[in-house]
């Protein structure tokens, strides 16, 4: 006989379904990206047209998405050993890294085209480097060789707002670089609290992660280092007018609150002896320090954008006049 | 004789599905660019009509 079986294991992707697609593009991560996005939009200082607006964010949707699709083919062989990635299309051999890759190069080019046309050459330019910096620079380069991989991973990650703003306005100012700044420095707390909790899937895979390579407690005390740098940028925006009465009170509150929480993190012992994690959220009491601030690092970015948004999405911060002609 | 390729049962099924998702987003990135273009070509319109308007205006008014 000499017909061909073309079964799934010759090609892993023949049995791929859409859903694996769409779990390549990182949802998740997406909504996040999305959602700064917005808020990146709606504090821009000019108005866009809403169908224009919509179509932009859904390419930087798409640009993220992505980004997403091409680490998940460059990390396919340490994701499948890791717990909490193992699931991944890729990782689980749902969809083979080579079309993960011809996928998320196509989603690049679609994206980049579509913020070309909708918006301008200069949001379209930064999508464009953001994907490129997060899956050459960061997922080839830097995080298989640096403990400070996640630092500039996070560049990628803090740019969306920036994008969005260039969206709208065609181009950037201080206001939506400290929207990135802030993203920027709130990612090394957000990440290195959850690897002193999962250190051991990462120093499994060879991952140089800050709690593997210099320790628990030199992790701890970077954390506090950022987190207080993050207190103090988050409450900036407000010197510029970009925030008003509510931001300022819920970056300040939530800064001190985030510091507080790097604070009891830097006396604990979490990371310094690390069991196998049940989960993003799963911790034993020791890791409940760090478990507690990652979570925390969650509400804090959503409320501090939340805040920004409830301000110019209604206009209302422009109502209180704050002394010394803070806010606007 | 030349060989066809067996497909099994569970693959076709599930290469539809991918077809139908990549038409419907095929599809979609048309509609995409459909609707930038519309909304461009009447900002373009407008801004044009905006200029005309104020160029005849600056024609019409004396020189100081």
């Amino acid at each position: 006989m000499t017909d061909l079986a073309l079964s799934s294991t010759a090609s892993p992707t023949a049995l791929a379904e859409p859903r694996d697609y769409l779990a390549l593009m990182k949802p998740r991560v997406m909504s996040l990206v999305v959602f700064t996005a917005i808020v990146g939009m709606a504090a821009a200082p000019v108005d866009m047209h809403p169908l224009r607006a919509l179509i932009s964010l859904l390419m930087i949707a798409l640009g993220a998405g992505a980004s997403g699709a091409l680490n998940m083919a460059v990390d396919a062989d340490i994701d499948a050993q890791m717990k909490r990635t193992r699931m991944r299309p890729t990782a689980r051999g749902a969809i083979a890294p080579a079309d993960a890759f011809g996928f998320g190069a196509v989603l690049a080019m679609f994206s980049v085209l579509g913020l070309a046309l909708s918006a301008n050459y200069l949001a379209a330019g930064l999508l464009a480097f953001t994907i490129v910096f997060y899956a050459v620079a960061y997922s080839m380069w830097m995080k298989r060789r640096t403990d400070q991989n996640i630092v500039w991973g996070g560049l990628a990650g803090a740019l969306p707002p920036a994008i969005a703003w260039a969206a709208a306005t065609g181009s950037l100012s201080l206001d939506p670089l400290l929207l990135v700044a802030i993203i920027f420095v709130w990612t090394p707390p957000h990440f290195w609290a959850l690897a002193l909790y999962i250190a051991k899937d990462y120093a499994k895979v060879g991952v140089p992660m800050l709690p593997a390579t210099q320790g628990a407690a030199v992790t701890r005390k970077q954390i506090l280092v950022y987190s207080i740098a993050l207190a103090v940028i988050g409450v900036a925006p407000t010197f510029t007018g970009l925030g008003g009465v509510l931001y300022l009170v819920t970056a300040a509150v939530l800064g001190l609150l985030f510091v507080a929480g790097a604070v009891r993190l830097a006396r604990s012992t979490a990371g310094d002896v690390v069991d196998e994690a049940k989960g993003l959220y799963a911790a034993g009491p020791e890791a409940r320090p760090a478990r507690d601030l990652f979570a925390f690092s969650i509400l804090y970015l959503f409320a501090l954008f939340a805040a920004l948004l409830v301000e110019h999405g209604f206009g209302g911060y422009r109502t209180i006049a704050l002394p010394f002609g803070w806010g606007g | 004789m030349s060989a066809e390729p067996q497909v099994s049962a569970k693959a076709q099924a599930a290469r539809g599905r991918r077809n139908w998702a990549l038409a419907v987003a095929l599809l979609g990135f048309v509609a995409v660019i459909f609707a930038i273009t519309m909304v461009r070509l009447q900002e373009n319109i407008r801004t044009r009509a905006a200029l005309d308007k104020a160029q005849s205006a600056a024609s019409a008014s004396p020189a100081p």
